[in-house]
C-alpha cells in the first residue's frame, strides 16, 4: 500500500463536479424554510433600499426647492412626513438585518455541523487501510480546518446567488425599459467580463488546489512533530526540524502567494467593466443625443439610467466575492467530501445480519491475505479451532501471528477463503454484532483523555463503578490506580501521559476484561508488565480465559505452555501445531525457540 | 491590543513593506474619492448642454481646470478628456490595489513563517512540564491556526483599520467645507459608539474565549479518535465515539450561534447609531438647505460623504470584533512563547567530554507533589554496564530521562565527569546519549529516513549496520521496497517487535557514548532480545549502557544492578551479589528461571 508522507501532495481522487454541489446543496435543505424566508425578505428590503433615493427627491423638489410641500401638506410636515417614512425605513432595515446575521450564522453553523458528523461517522467506517496510507495530520485537517472555512460560505452562497443575481436580472430588465441602446451598450461591457472572471476562477480554483495540499502537507508535519516532540528533543533534531518545517511553510507561502496573483485580479476586472460601461454609456448617450432618432431620455432620466447601472455592480459585486469564496471552498469541499465518499475496505454487506450470541467455535477455510499486494503474509490457512480452547501463537516477529487474529475480528477482509465463527461467516454478519462480542487487546495499549474509571468502561459505558474495579481487582490493575492522586478519579492526558507502558497495559486489560467477550485475543497484551504482576496476570488469566475461545501472543513461555494449542506461524501459515509437550517431544521449530532461551 | 509587542517583532522586519502596503492604499482611497467628481461635470458640461439645457460651472470641481481649453459646445473632447482622466484614476487606483494586496499576503505570510518556526521550534524546544500541559489539541491550535489569525490582523485588521481612519478623515474633511455644523451629528454618536463598542468588545472576547475552547475540544476528539483507531474498531466503539464527538460538534456550533447572538444584538445598536447619522445629517442638511445656507447641488454632495463618514465607522466594528478575535488567539501563542520554564543554556557551557562518566548525586524528582524518584545516587563512569529493574511504575523511565536532562532534578543533581549537567548545554548533553524510549514513536517516513534521524545525510552502509545490530536489516530487507518502505505513523504496518527495533537501529545510528535501553525490548521474544543485546554488546561494547527491563535476563550481565521500588533503589549490586542477598531481584530472578525450566520439561 502506497503510504503519503507529510512532504507529499496527496493525489485528488474526488473531482467536484455538479453532483457535488447537488450533495452539498443537500445539506442546505432543512433549513430551507429559513433560507426562503431570509431570501424573500432580503428581496423585499432590497426594493425598500430603493425608497430612500426617491425620499430624497421630493425633500429636493418640494421641501427645498419650491418650498411648497406635497399633497396638500406644508414643507415642513412634509419633511417629517419623508423624514418618518425613511426612519421605519431604516429601523425596519436594521431589525431584519440583525436577524439576518443570526440566522444565517444558525444555518452556517448547522450545516457545518451536519457536514462535520457526516465525516467524521463516516471516517468510523473506514478500515485500518485509510488510516495506515497517510499521516493521521492530514486526516484531521479535513474534518477540523477545512470544514470550519466551510461556515458563513454555504449559507450566504444559496442567499447571495440567489438574491444578488435576481436583483442583476431584474436590473438588467429595468436598464432595457428605460433605454434599450443604451443597455445593449452595457452588455457590450459586461460579455467579456463574465467570460474574463470565468477564466480566473478556473485558473484560481487549481491555484487554490495546490495551496491546500501544501497546507495540508504542513498540517501533518505539525501533528506528527507534536506527537514525536520527546525522540525529536533525545535525538537533539530540533534544528533540522525546524528547517524542514521552515522549508514546509516556504511552500504553502509560494502555493498561496501563486493563487492570490490571481485573486487580486478579480476586483479591477469587475469593477473596471464597470466604468468602462460608464464611459461607454456616456458616449453612447452623447451619440445618440446628437443623431437623429433623438435620445428617449431627459438628464435626469439618464442619471437614473447610470445609478441604476451604479445599483447593477453592487450584486455583481458580491456575486463575484461569492464566486471567489466558492473557489476556494470548493477546494475544501473537495477534500471533505473525498473522506465521505470513500469506500470502506471493510463494511457491512448489504445482507449482513446481526451475529447470534457466540459459542466460539472458529475455523479459517483456505485463507489467503496480502496487505500489499504480490506479498501475501498468509496463504491458503486452515485452521479449526473449537469453542473454549486457548491458542497461542507463537514466531518470528512480523511473521504473520498478529495478521491472524486481525481477520477474525475483520480488521481487515482476507483476498481469498473465510473466516468461520459457530459457522457465520464473519463477512456477512454486521460488525458492530462481531466485533461488540470479540475482546482484542493489543500491542499499542490507547488511553483516552478522562478518567481511569471512564478508561475502564470505555466499551460499556454504562458499566457501574463497582464493576469497573472490580475489572480493574481482577486483572491487579487496582493496586497502581489507588496509588495514583485521586484513585479511579485520577484524569489522564490523552494517550496515557504519566502512565508506564506496564500501567496501560494493565489498564487496558481491564477495559476489555469489563466486557466480557467470548473471544479472547491478547496481542502482546503484558509484554510490559513486570514480572511480578504478571504472575498475578497469569492467574488472572487464568480465570479470564476459562469458558473463552482466546488467541493468546506472547513470547513468555509460561503464557504460552497452558495454551491446549501453539502455533508455530511462519511463512504465510503454520509451520507447527501441537500442545507444549507434543511440539517439545518434536525437537522442532518449537523446541528450538524455546532451548534458545 | 497589548498583544501587538508582543506579536510585531516577528513582522518588524516588513514594517518598510507595511508602510508602502498603507501609502498606496491611501493613495487607492484619494482615487476613490475623486472619482465622483467626474460625473458631475459630465452631467453639467457634457451631457446637460447637450440635450439642450444651460451648462453649469462650478469651479470648485477638482478637474474642472481640464476642460478650460475647449469651447463650450466641444462636446466630444470634454467627454474625452473626462474619460481619460477617470481611466487614469482607476488604472491608478488598481495598480495600487494590485500592488498592496500582493505586497500585504506576501509579507503576511512571510511574517507568519517567522512566528510558525518560532512557535514550532520552541515547541520541540519546550520542557517536559510544561508541554504536560497542554493537550495535543492545544498545540495543534498554537502552532498551527493562531499565527494564521495573528497574521489576518496584520495584512486585515491593522492595514484596513488605518485606511479607513484616514477615508474617515478625509470624508469629514469635506463635509466640514461644506457645513461644519453637519460634523455635529457624526461625533456626538461617535463618542456614544465607542462607549458601546467597549462592552462589544468585551462580549465578543468572551465568546471567542469560548469558540476556541470548544475548537480545541472538538480537535483534541477527532485526533483522539484518529490517533486510537485501532481501540476504537476493536471495541466496536463507533456509536461510543460518534456520542462523544456529537457533545463537542454541538458545543463548537452553540458557541457560533451564541457569538452570532452577540452580533446581532449589538448589530441593532450600531445599526442604529450609524443610521441616525443619515437621517440626522438629512434633517440638519434639508434645515440649512431650507434657510438658504445650502445649495442644493451641496445638499447632494453631502449625502455621498455622509455616507462616506458612516461607512468606516460601520467597518470598524467589524475590525473591533477582528482584533478581540485574535487577541485571544495571541494571548495563547505568547503565553506559549513565553513560558520561562525552559531550560537556558548556561553563560559558560562546560565542554562536554567524549567518554563521559556519569553519575546521580541524591538525586529526588517529583511531579504534581508526588515522589517519583527518591534520593538516588548511582555512578556510572565510561564503559559501565547498568541493569535497573522493578515493578511498573517504580520509576525506572525517570532515572534515565533525568539523566539525559529530559527530567529536570528537584533535589540532588545529574553530573558529567563531576559537573553538574547544568553547566552543560542541553544540546551537547543530549548528544552524549542514544536513547531508545519505552513507548516507540517512528516517523511516517521511509525506514531508511527513521534510521538516520539523527543524520539524515550519513553514511547509508551505517544504516545498514545498526539495522542488523538491532536484528533488523532482514526483515527490512524482506519488504516491498527494502529500506525505502515508508512505514506509517507510530510505525503502523510494523508489528510491536519490528518498531522497537527500529527504534533501536535509529538510537545506535546517532553513534553515542552512552546507550540507554529503556524497556524496549518488551515485544522481543527472549532468543531476539539476547541476540540483540550480544551484537550491541560486540559492536558498541566499549559504550556505556543503561538498561531497564522486567527480564532478569536483560540485566544478568551488567556491572550493577539497581532494583527499584516507589522511586527508591531496594537493591543494588551485581547479579551474583544479588542473587546472594536473596532478595527481591532474587525472587524474580528465580520465578522467571523456574518458569523457563519449567518450559523445557
Amino acid at each position: 500500500m502506497a503510504r503519503n508522507r507529510y512532504f507529499e501532495d496527496e493525489a485528488l481522487t474526488y473531482e467536484f463536479s455538479a453532483s457535488s454541489i447537488k450533495k452539498a446543496l443537500r445539506y442546505a435543505l432543512p433549513h430551507r424554510k429559513t433560507l426562503i424566508t431570509i431570501i424573500v425578505l432580503m428581496l423585499i428590503f432590497s426594493f425598500l433600499a430603493l425608497v430612500p433615493p426617491v425620499i430624497n427627491r421630493y425633500i429636493i423638489d418640494y421641501v427645498i426647492r419650491t418650498k411648497d410641500g406635497v399633497w396638500g401638506f406644508a414643507a415642513v410636515q412634509t419633511l417629517i412626513m419623508l423624514l418618518t417614512a425613511m426612519g421605519c425605513i431604516f429601523a425596519a432595515d436594521i431589525i431584519f438585518a440583525s436577524f439576518r446575521t443570526l440566522f444565517m450564522a444558525k444555518v452556517g453553523h448547522s450545516i457545518v455541523h451536519d457536514i462535520r458528523r457526516d465525516a467524521f461517522v463516516h471516517l468510523q467506517k473506514l478500515g485500518f487501510d485509510y488510516y495506515d496510507s497517510r499521516p493521521a495530520g492530514k486526516i484531521l485537517v479535513r474534518l477540523t480546518n477545512y470544514i470550519d472555512e466551510l461556515a458563513g460560505v454555504f449559507s450566504s452562497v444559496i442567499v447571495n446567488l440567489i438574491v444578488e443575481g435576481s436583483k442583476v436580472i431584474l436590473i438588467l430588465v429595468w436598464l432595457f425599459v428605460l433605454e434599450w441602446r443604451l443597455a445593449l451598450v452595457v452588455m457590450i461591457a459586461v460579455i467579456p467580463m463574465s467570460f474574463l472572471i470565468a477564466v480566473l476562477r478556473k485558473h484560481l480554483t487549481r491555484r487554490f488546489r495546490l495551496t491546500r495540499n501544501k497546507v495540508s502537507n504542513r498540517t501533518a508535519y505539525i501533528a506528527e512533530s507534536i506527537q514525536g516532540a520527546p525522540i525529536t528533543k533525545a535525538f537533539n533534531r530540533a534544528k533540522l526540524n525546524t528547517e524542514i518545517y521552515g522549508e514546509l511553510c516556504d511552500k504553502s507561502n509560494r502555493a498561496f502567494i501563486h493563487a492570490i496573483r490571481l485573486n487580486e485580479l478579480f476586483f479591477p476586472t469587475l469593477d473596471g467593466f464597470f466604468y468602462l460601461g460608464l464611459m461607454m454609456v456616456y458616449g453612447a448617450a452623447l451619440f445618440f443625443s446628437a443623431s437623429a432618432a433623438g435620445l428617449s431620455l431627459t438628464l435626469g432620466g439618464i442619471i437614473a439610467f447610470i445609478s441604476y447601472m451604479g445599483m447593477f455592480s453592487a450584486p455583481l459585486n458580491s456575486i463575484t466575492a461569492t464566486l471567489q469564496q466558492l473557489t476556494s471552498a470548493t477546494s475544501n469541499l473537495e477534500r471533505v467530501f473525498e473522506v465521505v465518499e470513500t469506500p470502506p475496505s471493510v463494511f457491512d454487506k448489504p445482507d449482513a445480519y446481526p451475529l447470534p450470541p457466540i459459542d466460539g467455535h472458529i475455523v479459517y477455510q483456505n485463507v489467503t491475505f496480502a496487505y500489499e499486494k504480490g506479498t501475501p503474509v498468509l496463504q491458503d490457512f486452515n485452521l479449526d479451532i473449537p469453542a473454549g480452547k486457548m491458542i497461542a501463537l507463537v514466531g518470528p516477529t512480523g511473521g504473520g501471528k498478529t495478521t491472524v487474529v486481525n481477520l477474525i475480528t475483520r480488521f481487515y477482509d482476507p483476498q481469498a477463503g473465510r473466516v468461520l465463527i459457530d459457522g457465520h461467516d464473519v463477512s456477512g454478519v454486521s460488525l458492530f454484532s462481531l466485533r461488540g462480542q470479540i475482546g482484542v487487546m493489543m500491542q499499542d495499549s490507547f488511553i483516552f483523555a478522562g478518567t481511569i474509571l471512564d478508561n475502564i468502561r470505555y466499551a460499556r459505558p454504562d458499566a457501574t463503578e463497582a464493576e469497573c474495579i472490580a475489572a480493574a481487582k481482577s486483572v491487579f490493575a487496582d493496586a497502581f490506580i489507588e496509588r495514583l492522586p485521586n484513585g479511579y478519579r485520577t484524569v489522564t492526558a490523552e494517550g496515557g501521559q504519566g502512565l508506564s507502558s506496564g500501567e496501560k497495559q494493565l489498564l487496558s486489560l481491564a477495559r476489555v476484561v469489563l466486557v466480557n467477550p467470548k473471544i479472547l485475543i491478547l496481542d502482546e497484551a503484558t509484554s510490559s508488565v513486570d514480572t511480578a504482576t504478571e504472575e498475578l496476570v497469569k492467574n488472572a488469566l487464568d480465570v479470564i480465559l476459562k469458558g473463552r475461545t482466546s488467541f493468546v501472543i506472547a513470547h513468555r513461555l509460561s503464557t504460552i505452555k497452558k495454551a491446549d494449542c501453539i502455533l508455530f506461524i511462519k511463512d504465510k501459515g503454520i509451520a507447527e501445531a501441537g500442545t507444549h509437550e507434543a511440539l517439545m517431544a518434536k525437537k522442532g521449530l518449537y523446541y528450538n525457540l524455546v532451548t534458545n532461551e | 491590543m497589548n498583544f501587538i509587542s508582543g506579536t510585531y517583532p516577528y513582522f518588524r522586519k516588513y514594517t518598510l513593506g507595511w508602510i508602502t502596503a498603507q501609502l498606496l492604499g491611501w493613495i487607492s482611497v484619494i482615487c476613490f474619492t475623486l472619482l465622483p467628481q467626474i460625473p458631475q461635470l459630465v452631467v453639467d458640461r457634457v451631457l446637460n448642454p447637450a440635450l439642450g439645457n444651460p451648462a453649469a460651472v462650478d469651479d470648485k470641481n477638482v478637474f474642472s481646470g481640464f476642460l478650460a481649453r475647449y469651447s463650450a459646445d466641444d462636446y466630444g473632447s470634454m467627454l474625452l478628456t473626462l474619460c481619460s482622466i477617470m481611466g487614469v484614476l482607476i488604472l491608478t487606483r488598481y495598480l495600487c490595489h494590485y500592488v498592496r494586496w500582493n505586497l500585504e499576503h506576501t509579507i503576511g505570510v512571510y511574517g507568519e513563517k517567522r512566528l510558525r518556526t518560532a512557535v514550532y521550534a520552541k515547541m520541540l524546544d519546550q520542557n517536559s512540564m510544561v508541554m504536560s500541559r497542554y493537550t495535543n489539541g492545544d498545540l495543534m491550535s498554537i502552532c498551527n491556526s493562531d499565527p494564521n489569525a495573528i497574521k489576518d490582523f496584520y495584512t486585515h485588521t491593522l492595514q484596513f483599520g488605518i485606511e479607513q481612519t484616514f477615508a474617515l478623515a478625509i470624508a469629514i474633511y469635506f463635509l466640514a467645507r461644506i457645513n461644519p455644523y453637519l460634523l455635529i451629528l457624526p461625533i456626538v454618536l461617535s463618542a456614544v459608539m465607542g462607549v458601546a463598542m467597549v462592552f462589544y468588545s468585551r462580549a465578543l472576547r468572551r465568546c471567542y474565549n469560548n469558540i476556541r475552547e470548544a475548537s480545541v475540544n472538538l480537535n483534541s476528539c477527532v485526533q483522539e479518535n484518529i490517533n486510537g483507531v485501532r481501540i476504537v474498531r476493536s471495541y466496536a466503539a463507533e456509536d461510543i465515539e460518534v456520542k462523544k464527538f456529537d457533545v463537542r460538534n454541538k458545543a463548537y456550533k452553540d458557541n457560533f450561534i451564541a457569538q452570532a447572538r452577540v452580533l446581532a444584538r449589538y448589530g441593532i445598536l450600531f445599526g442604529a447609531i450609524s443610521q441616525a447619522i443619515m437621517l440626522g445629517s438629512t434633517v440638519i442638511g434639508a434645515v440649512l438647505a431650507m434657510n438658504g445656507q445650502m445649495t442644493v447641488g451641496q445638499f447632494i454632495t453631502f449625502g455621498t460623504y455622509v455616507y462616506a463618514v458612516g461607512f468606516p465607522i460601520r467597518l470598524m466594528v467589524d475590525l473591533a470584533g477582528a482584533a478581540q478575535n485574535t487577541a485571544v488567539c495571541a494571548h495563547r501563542v505568547l503565553t506559549f512563547l513565553n513560558t520561562s520554564n525552559i531550560i537556558a543554556d548556561p553563560p559558560k557551557p562546560g565542554e562536554i567530554p567524549a567518554k563521559p562518566d556519569l553519575s546521580l548525586r541524591n538525586v529526588s524528582i517529583a511531579i504534581d507533589e508526588d515522589g517519583v524518584l527518591k534520593n538516588v545516587s548511582v555512578e556510572i563512569p565510561y564503559g559501565k554496564k547498568l541493569g535497573i529493574m522493578g515493578k511498573t511504575g517504580a520509576g525506572k523511565t525517570v532515572l534515565v530521562k533525568a539523566l539525559c536532562r529530559l527530567f529536570e532534578t528537584t533535589v540532588g543533581e545529574t553530573c558529567v565527569n563531576g559537573v553538574n549537567i547544568k553547566n552543560y548545554r542541553v544540546e551537547d548533553v543530549r548528544r552524549l546519549f542514544g536513547y531508545v524510549m519505552q513507548d516507540v514513536f517512528l516517523f511516517s517516513n521511509t525506514v531508511d529516513a527513521n534510521i538516520a534521524f539523527y543524520d539524515p545525510d550519513g553514511d547509508r552502509e551505517r544504516v545498514k549496520f545498526c539495522a542488523a545490530v538491532a536484528d533488523a536489516h532482514d526483515f527490512i530487507e524482506r519488504m516491498p521496497q527494502g529500506y525505502e518502505t515508508v512505514i506509517g505513523e507510530r510505525g503502523l504496518g510494523l508489528s510491536g517487535g519490528q518498531k522497537q527495533r527500529v527504534s533501536i537501529a535509529r538510537a545506535l545510528y546517532k553513534d553515542a557514548p552512552v546507550i540507554l535501553l529503556d524497556d524496549c525490548t518488551s515485544a522481543l521474544d527472549l532468543a531476539t532480545e539476547r541476540k540483540v543485546l550480544r551484537a550491541i554488546d560486540e559492536h558498541f561494547g566499549d559504550r556505556t549502557l543503561v538498561i531497564t527491563s522486567h527480564r532478569a535476563s536483560s540485566v544478568i550481565a551488567c556491572d550493577e544492578i539497581l532494583f527499584l521500588d516507589g522511586g527508591e533503589i531496594a537493591e543494588r549490586g551485581t547479579h551474583s551479589e544479588l542473587m546472594a542477598q536473596k532478595g527481591r531481584y532474587h525472587d524474580v530472578f528465580i520465578s522467571q528461571e523456574a518458569a523457563m525450566r519449567e518450559a523445557l520439561v
